[in-house]
C-alpha cells in the first residue's frame, strides 16, 4: 500500500521543510509529513525578500 | 516629333531621371549603413559573445534589425537581451520572436552553456523556443526577472532530466504560457505565476520526470484554481477533480501551491 499525504496550511501560514513552501503540498509517495511546519505570511515574505535580496547581490557584480 | 518638341521632351525627364537615381542612391546608402553596422556588430554571422549585446533603453524594435542568426555559445547568453532592452516612454513592449521573424533570422541558445538573465528585467513579451537539449543543460536564472514575459514559445529539455531549474522563472509574474515543452523535468522547477494557463500547467506536469525521487513542482495556486475551475465555474480547480487526477499521474514528485 502507497500512501500520499497532503497537506494545507492554515489561514495566514505557509508549510515548509526548509526547501519547499506552499499553501497546499501534495507530498510525493512515502513523502515523511512530520518533516513540514508551518510558518507565517510574514516569515515566508521574509524568507522571499532575503533571497531576491541575493539575487539582487550576484546581479549588482555582473 | 519637331526637334522643339523632342527637347522639351529631354526636359520633362531630366528631373525623373534625376529623382530615379537618387532614390536609388538613398536605398543603396541607407543597405549600406545597415551593412556596415551589422557586419561589425554580428562579426559577419561569427560572433558567439553576446553577452549584454542588448542591453539598454538604446535598443528598440524600430532598430532592432540583426542581419545574422545568433548562436551565443558558453556564457555568451548571459544578458542578451537584459536590464531595460527595448524600454521606450511609450510603455510599448515587444514581441522578440515576431522580431527576429521580421529580420529573417533565428535566435538559438543551444550551443550555450548558461544563458543566466537572459531576458532580465526587459520589455520583452514573447521569446521564441529556448534549445536547452544540447549544451544548454543549465537553464538557471534564464528568465529570472522577465518581468513582463508572457509566453515562452517553447522549452526543449533533455530527454534524461538533466536540466536545471533554479530561479529559471523567478519573477515572470505576468507569465502565462509555454507553448512547447519537449523532453523531460527531472529538477525540482517552480513558476509562480498567477496567469499561468492550464495548457501550461498540465504540460509541466506531464513532462516531470516518473523515475525521479524528493523532486518538488510548485506552481500558483491561484493560476490552479483559475485554469482547473469547477463545473460550476467557480474558481477554486484546486479541488477539482479534474487537477488531482492530473497531481496522481506523478505519485513520485511533491507539488506545491503557494
Amino acid at each position: 500500500m502507497k500512501i500520499r499525504n497532503v497537506l494545507y496550511a492554515d489561514e495566514g501560514k505557509i508549510l515548509t521543510n526548509g526547501k519547499t513552501y506552499g499553501i497546499i503540498i501534495y507530498l510525493a509517495e512515502g513523502a515523511d509529513p512530520t518533516t513540514y511546519y508551518e510558518i507565517t505570511d510574514e516569515e515566508y515574505a521574509a524568507i522571499l525578500e532575503e533571497q531576491n535580496k541575493e539575487i539582487d547581490d550576484i546581479q549588482s557584480l555582473s | 516629333m519637331s526637334i522643339a518638341d523632342k527637347l522639351a521632351t529631354i526636359a520633362e525627364n531630366i528631373p525623373k531621371v534625376y529623382q530615379a537615381g537618387y532614390d536609388k542612391g538613398v536605398a543603396e546608402g541607407d543597405d549600406s549603413y545597415y551593412d556596415t553596422f551589422w557586419d561589425d556588430y554580428q562579426d559577419y554571422g561569427n560572433r558567439v559573445d553576446y553577452e549584454n549585446a542588448f542591453v539598454g533603453r538604446g535598443w528598440t524594435a524600430k532598430n532592432f534589425k540583426p542581419k545574422y542568426d545568433m548562436r551565443p555559445t558558453g556564457r555568451g547568453a548571459v544578458y542578451m537581451f537584459g536590464r531595460n532592452a527595448f524600454a521606450n516612454d511609450k510603455g510599448e513592449i515587444v514581441d522578440l520572436t515576431e522580431l527576429l521573424e521580421k529580420s529573417g533570422v533565428t535566435l538559438d541558445f543551444s550551443n550555450a552553456e548558461y544563458a543566466g538573465y537572459a531576458f532580465n528585467g526587459n520589455y520583452i513579451k514573447r521569446v521564441p523556443i529556448i534549445d536547452g537539449s544540447k549544451t544548454l543543460k543549465n537553464l538557471n536564472e534564464v528568465f529570472n526577472y522577465a518581468y513582463v514575459l508572457e509566453v515562452i514559445d517553447g522549452l526543449i529539455l533533455q530527454a534524461d532530466g538533466s536540466n536545471t531549474f533554479n530561479l529559471t522563472f523567478n519573477g515572470t509574474v505576468f507569465l502565462r504560457e509555454i507553448t512547447i515543452i519537449e523532453g523531460v523535468i527531472g529538477s525540482s522547477i517552480s513558476i509562480q505565476s498567477i496567469h499561468l494557463n492550464k495548457h501550461t500547467i498540465t504540460n509541466v506536469i506531464n513532462h516531470l520526470s516518473d523515475t525521479t525521487s524528493e523532486l518538488t513542482a510548485s506552481f500558483s495556486r491561484t493560476a490552479v484554481n483559475n485554469a482547473f475551475e469547477t463545473a460550476e465555474g467557480k474558481k477554486d480547480g484546486s479541488t477539482s477533480a479534474e487537477w488531482l487526477a492530473l497531481v496522481a499521474t506523478k505519485p513520485n514528485w511533491t507539488i506545491s501551491l503557494n
